[in-house]
């Protein structure tokens, strides 16, 4: 019973934490509903968001009012043709000891940190966009010959501008990998635009404000954990990212047809996790194929690898996902949602 | 899971209602099936021309019972598949994950049921599918039409045309059987056993086989001679024998029309000639040195004349015949060959072998030879 108490207070606890955090950052950020819940539940999940967008539309602004609103250090990397791994990691300088000898010390860059806002992250070189990788995924730094612990949590929220693409080095699939979610700022509607305008007529500054700490947040992460999740939803999910192959048995036609490299196993971990956090938030217990299908974009968009053909009949892969989803369910046509 | 347990309870209104969709499914298959037996069976009473009494329904009534019990087999709803109905409800997987974690003793398990329990209570059961297919619908509207079609299709339809030749072969046996009893009563016991054996042999005889019968018969005529001249029957009776055998030879052959015709001929008969085609034990001579009946010879004479044309055996038998003309004489009566010339002119006339300009001078010329 104790164990059933305990567990009650911590659903509660989070759905209290994860409404007031969206409530904040709503503050800040008209509309982009799916991009505020897709940044709360990566956020949550420990995984790491890359967000795209036109310029202007709010991407730093929203990666700010995440920092704001959890009471955590929080970075901002401005990536340019000329930026060094060094310039993200940290590098080793040499100083003078009380005995005056030169000794080498490592001082931490700005991936030091919980939260990095890494800003336009294509226009950096392959080279310092591989300085993340490691730290993306291990939450480590290796630097001068020594290993450093990052601090936890670790929160990268990468944005990129999927225009302007002259002089920009595109994302390899190992690094994309590492993301757990790519999310799509839309444009804002004209209601949008309006509210936009007048509240940054009011102040330029972000209102949010913060409502939890690192350690809630890992508190959090663990009460999702616990959801649980049928062999059904599982196996669900495990044949959606099968099926994104096209040398796979289970491949979809559309996948033969449009698909030319699919998913990774880390894609069914993001959406079992993130689906375990989705039904939370709905004030579920359990995860259902909703969960799965509401998370299928953001998790294999940036994933999966189109053909020749299906890019030159100007299919996204948003459009290749959504029509493999009607494929796997036996339905018609699935409208975007 | 306890039938008295909160999830059995709340479960039941549902279960129950998958119970009943599945009896309706049962018996729409049944159904199904039953018409299908039904019209089978009357379809096949038809075919065998054969009262089928209540076999249609006998086969309908256990075909459906067996096939009903089957079907609410397969579809009678497992728990997990009502839970998973109910889920269809909207639930988003929570009744199957409270089945999944029923035993589970965890804090994080008990919520998920209690959620689960308390959102099935606020669903009704209304929108649950029935689990009735249109196919089956169709199906049961086409085993309907395949049973209404089997009763009202006439059974004429399946009778078998009355084969003429079935006929001539009853005959042929009742005249066999008749002449069996005739020498039975004369004590002739071997002709009579002779007979019997020719009898049973085309009883049990294909009856397209009409060649194999004409030889059964010769032998029988062979073995009639043989008992006859080794002092075992009468030879009046073997002559009588052998004139029904021969009556039985040409009936089998359709040759009475053909006899008739040839005996209105006079002289001008033609013997069989060397290398003829002959049927198994014709063509063989009689005791006598004379030649045999012989059925479908070829003429092969030049003379058109040959030993025994026309003329009966040392048995009395006539032979088969068929008017020659003499090709020195020239003399050919039209009578003869203008009913087959003209019969040739109006087939090849249908089949458009002659030149529409010649048909009508062809129409003349046998209009004239026919005055």
């Amino acid at each position: 019973m104790n164990n059933t108490l305990e567990m009650n207070d911590r659903v509660a606890f989070f759905s209290e934490r994860y409404a007031a955090a969206r409530e904040q950052i709503a503050r800040d950020i008209v509309g982009q509903e799916e991009v505020i819940d897709g940044t709360l539940i990566a956020l949550i999940a420990g995984g790491n968001v890359l967000l795209e967008g036109v310029p202007g539309v709010g991407k730093t602004r929203l990666v700010r009012s995440v920092g704001r609103t959890l009471d955590l250090l929080f970075s901002r990397i401005q990536f340019t043709p000329d930026l060094m791994p060094a310039d993200v990691t940290g590098t080793n300088i040499i100083e003078k000891d009380e005995k005056g000898n030169n000794v080498q010390r490592f001082v931490g860059g700005p991936i030091f940190s919980n939260i990095i806002l890494a800003d336009e992250i294509n226009r950096a070189t392959p080279k310092t966009q591989s300085a993340l990788l490691e730290a993306m995924q291990e939450h480590r730094v290796t630097a001068g010959g020594q290993t450093w612990m990052l601090m936890e949590p670790f929160f990268v929220l990468a944005t990129q501008n999927p225009i302007e693409q002259d002089g920009t080095y595109a994302l390899p699939e190992a690094q994309m990998d590492r993301f757990m979610f790519k999310l799509l700022m839309t444009f804002p509607s004209p209601d949008e635009l309006m509210k936009i305008v007048s509240i940054t007529q009011e102040t330029e500054q972000e209102r949010a404000v913060q409502v939890m700490n690192g350690e809630e947040l890992l508190a959090m992460r663990e009460t999702a954990k616990q959801i649980p999740v049928i062999d059904e939803v599982l196996r669900y999910a495990v044949r959606l990212v099968t099926a994104t192959h096209p040398e796979s048995p289970e491949a979809a036609e559309t996948t033969r047809r449009e698909i030319r490299f699919g998913a990774s196993p880390r894609a069914v971990q993001a959406l079992i996790t993130g689906g375990k956090i989705l039904a939370l938030t709905e004030g579920r217990y359990n995860v259902s194929y909703d969960d799965i299908n509401a998370l299928a974009l953001p998790v294999l968009r940036h994933r999966v690898k189109l053909t020749y053909e299906a890019l030159m009949q100007k299919r996204t892969p948003d459009d290749v996902i959504l029509a493999l989803l009607d494929e796997l369910n036996g339905r018609k046509k699935t409208r975007r949602a | 899971m306890n039938r008295s347990d909160p999830m059995s309870a709340v479960i039941r209104p549902f279960r129950t209602r998958l119970v009943l969709y599945a009896a309706i499914r049962a018996l729409l298959t049944a159904l199904t099936a039953g018409c299908f037996a039904w019209g089978a069976a009357v379809l096949m009473g038809k075919i065998r021309q054969t009262d089928a009494g209540s076999l249609p329904w006998t086969a309908a009534a256990a075909v459906a019972a067996a096939v009903f019990c089957l079907a609410l087999i397969v579809f009678f709803p497992s728990r997990k598949e009502t839970a998973r109905q109910i889920d269809a409800l909207g639930l988003k997987e929570r009744a199957s994950t409270m089945l999944a974690l029923r035993n589970d003793p965890s804090g994080i398990a008990f919520l998920q049921r209690n959620d689960a329990l308390r959102t099935i209570d606020m669903t009704g059961t209304r929108g649950m599918r029935t689990g009735i297919r249109r196919l089956s619908v169709i199906l049961l509207l086409l085993a309907l039409l395949f049973a209404a079609a089997c009763r009202l299709v006439p059974a004429a339809w399946f009778a078998r045309a009355a084969d003429p030749l079935d006929e001539v072969w009853e005959q042929v046996l009742e005249m066999l059987r008749e002449e069996e009893i005739r020498l039975e009563e004369r004590g002739e016991e071997t002709l009579a056993g002779e007979m019997q054996d020719l009898i049973e042999s085309l009883e049990e005889m294909d009856r397209e086989n009409v060649l194999r019968a004409v030889g059964e018969i010769n032998g029988t005529e062979e073995a009639a001679k043989d008992a006859a001249r080794n002092g075992e029957a009468d030879r009046g009776a073997m002559k009588e024998m052998l004139d029904v055998l021969e009556e039985a030879r040409r009936a089998l052959l359709g040759e009475e029309e053909e006899e008739a015709a040839e005996e209105g001929e006079e002289g001008q008969m033609q013997p069989g000639g060397e290398g003829e085609e002959r049927m198994p034990g014709m063509g063989e001579e009689g005791e006598d040195g004379m030649p045999m009946p012989q059925d479908g010879e070829e003429r092969g004479d030049e003379n058109g004349m040959g030993p025994g044309s026309g003329e009966p055996g040392m048995d009395g038998v006539s032979r088969q015949t068929e008017p020659v003309y003499d090709p020195i004489s020239g003399s050919v009566p039209y009578g003869d060959v203008f009913s087959a010339y003209y019969s040739e002119y109006l087939r090849d006339a249908e089949d458009g072998e002659i030149p529409f300009e010649v048909q009508e001078a062809a129409r003349a010329y046998f209009a004239g030879l026919d005055q």
